[in-house]
């Protein structure tokens, strides 16, 4: 249930990111500033459903620490600064920059896609939970 | 529950890395050997330095680093381990290529080496996969690999063991190896691979799930069959002229078989990937393309030919060169710049180079190019190849050594999370 309704949502974050990717290559620059801010968007909600409610619910029983969720977490901000350079790089109208963080951003956040869906996610249906209540909430924020 | 299992993060690049830069040294040697080769067992040594010495080191370097990330196994001290395989495995391909190539009496301790280094290595990552806490195509395609590792290891060393004395069997178990080691661990390992970072990286639909399953368990099935009628042969004593007549229809028709599902998975992922919704153009999907059009041709050509025109030669190109090799380059394209940006964000840096800036992307299509032409000569003119081939790979080098350089420069820096890090 949270595996398939997180898996989708990384999907549609990757649908947000190639016309975006489309749109610099072909140097257009007002649509890829257009396309920017919703994919930015996308990605921030995906990551703060998991902080906000997710992973402070899954550590309720795995615990903290240095643990994979602390992991995930190290590698959102990673995330979050490539988006940020993009859109520099995207406002600087600099399409190499660009297209290299675009790059970095895709291969980066798929590798860490996989670790979720892989393994996160699977922890996560196993745990004890109200999965529902859980889903209901991330769908909240 | 979930003993084990570790989201941490990647194992040091060290460890693959070590593997990756060995794997091109053979490819250049092939290169040379391949000017100077007259016999058929030289033209074997040359095929096991692509097929051990590249192709083998770079599956071990990618899996060290892929199982933490992909399925969620930890190895204890990646760095270490790594040496342990690299040594024996990587003495064991040089004494194959010397004994086998210069017809030099070192069979017994190459086999012992290969043995030892690809043997347990093997089986602790099989181990490792079956106690994977999901259940994917790909885990399927990576445990079936690894199994006919282990099996065309064995017949490998059979093969090597007693071939200055080769009993009956000996033509059997030949193309036998050889098939479980092209369709059963080479082909299952890139199936298995790029189910899984075709739709991640190019953004594309997913090749339907019974399809993915039907794929691996009919390459799995009929290179199941196979060793059953080798075995049954084994334990038989028929007339040899009868069992050799009844034993090469039904490994033709099974090789067939093992033909379709690779013609069925390269006509899905082109598909795919021309379908595919990221819609730049890069150097690493000019290989994936080369790649899966030669594991088109090569599907086909069995088919295609009458049975007296069938050359094993053209086969084993269009297989390895075009359709593996291909392949691997253009991963390695993507993973090595994206491992280097990786650990030295991990250790808190934001001003290195992404990884487009690692690479110079003409040069990668200039590879792509000599790649073709020592492709496209190996069918028609092998020797003409030699020079491209060494020339690729010293590009490759070339290729790689921006980014390999930018990690080794950011290592010895001082991390800014200094003082309040994990590291």
């Amino acid at each position: 249930m949270i595996k398939d309704f997180m898996t989708n949502d990384h999907r549609e974050c990757d649908n947000l990111y190639a016309p975006l990717e489309e749109a610099i290559s072909k140097e257009d620059w007002d649509r890829a500033l257009e396309l920017y801010t919703p994919f930015k968007d996308a990605m921030l909600h995906h990551f703060a459903m998991e902080e906000e409610v997710l992973f402070p619910k899954m550590e309720e029983y795995v615990g903290g620490g240095e643990g994979p969720i602390y992991v995930m977490k190290m590698e959102h901000s990673q995330i979050k600064s490539i988006i940020n350079s993009l859109g520099e790089a995207i406002e600087a109208k600099d399409k190499r920059k660009a297209l290299g963080y675009g790059e970095t951003f895709m291969i980066m956040t798929q590798q860490h896609n996989m670790k979720e869906e892989q393994i996160l996610y699977t922890m996560a249906e196993q745990l004890p939970f109200d999965k529902e209540e859980v889903l209901k909430e991330m769908k909240e924020v | 529950m979930f003993k084990g299992v570790s989201l941490d993060q990647a194992p040091p690049f060290e460890a693959p890395l070590l593997f990756f830069l060995t794997a091109p040294l053979f490819a250049i040697l092939a290169g040379a050997a391949l000017t100077e080769a007259l016999f058929f067992q030289q033209h074997i040594a040359i095929l096991h330095l692509f097929s051990l010495g590249f192709m083998l080191n770079i599956m071990f370097g990618a899996l060290l680093q892929m199982l933490p990330v992909v399925i969620g196994v930890k190895f204890q001290n990646p760095k270490r381990m790594a040496w342990w395989v690299y040594i024996p495995l990587n003495t064991g391909i040089a004494l194959f290529f010397i004994s086998l190539y210069f017809d030099i009496a070192l069979y017994h301790p190459a086999a012992l080496l290969l043995l030892l280094s690809i043997g347990s290595f093997a089986l602790l990552t099989l181990y490792k996969l079956f106690n994977a806490p999901s259940n994917t195509p790909t885990l399927w395609a990576f445990r079936l690999s690894l199994i006919s590792l282990l099996i065309a290891l064995a017949m490998g060393v059979f093969l090597l063991t007693t071939l200055k004395n080769p009993p009956e069997i000996f033509g059997f178990v030949l193309p036998m190896h050889a098939l479980f080691a092209a369709f059963g661990w080479i082909a299952l390992l890139i199936i298995g691979v790029s189910y899984q970072v075709i739709p991640m990286f190019y953004v594309t639909t997913e090749i339907d799930r019974r399809v993915q399953y039907m794929v691996i368990w009919l390459i799995s099935g009929a290179l199941t069959l196979l060793l059953l009628a080798l075995i049954t042969l084994m334990a038989t004593d028929e007339n040899i002229v009868v069992t050799f007549i009844l034993s090469a229809t039904f490994g033709f028709i099974l090789f067939l078989l093992l033909n379709f599902a690779l013609f069925v998975y390269a006509v899905m992922t082109l598909l795919r990937l021309y379908n595919r919704k990221r819609s730049i153009k890069e150097p690493s999907l000019g290989f994936w393309y080369v790649g899966l059009f030669a594991a088109l041709a090569a599907s086909i050509y069995p088919a295609a030919m009458p049975f007296n025109h069938f050359s094993d030669n053209i086969y084993a190109v269009l297989f390895g060169y075009g359709f593996a090799i291909s392949i691997i380059y253009g991963m390695l394209y993507k993973i090595i710049p994206f491992l280097s940006w990786f650990h030295i964000s991990s250790r808190g840096f934001f001003d290195m180079p992404n990884m487009k800036e690692m690479v110079d992307e003409r040069l990668l299509y200039l590879h792509l190019g000599l790649h073709l032409l020592s492709f496209a000569l190996l069918i028609l003119y092998p020797k003409a190849a030699a020079p491209f081939i060494i020339a690729e790979n010293i590009l490759f080098y070339i290729n790689i050594k921006k980014a390999v350089k930018i990690y080794f420069e950011y290592k010895a820096k001082k991390s800014p999370f200094e003082g309040f890090s994990r590291q």
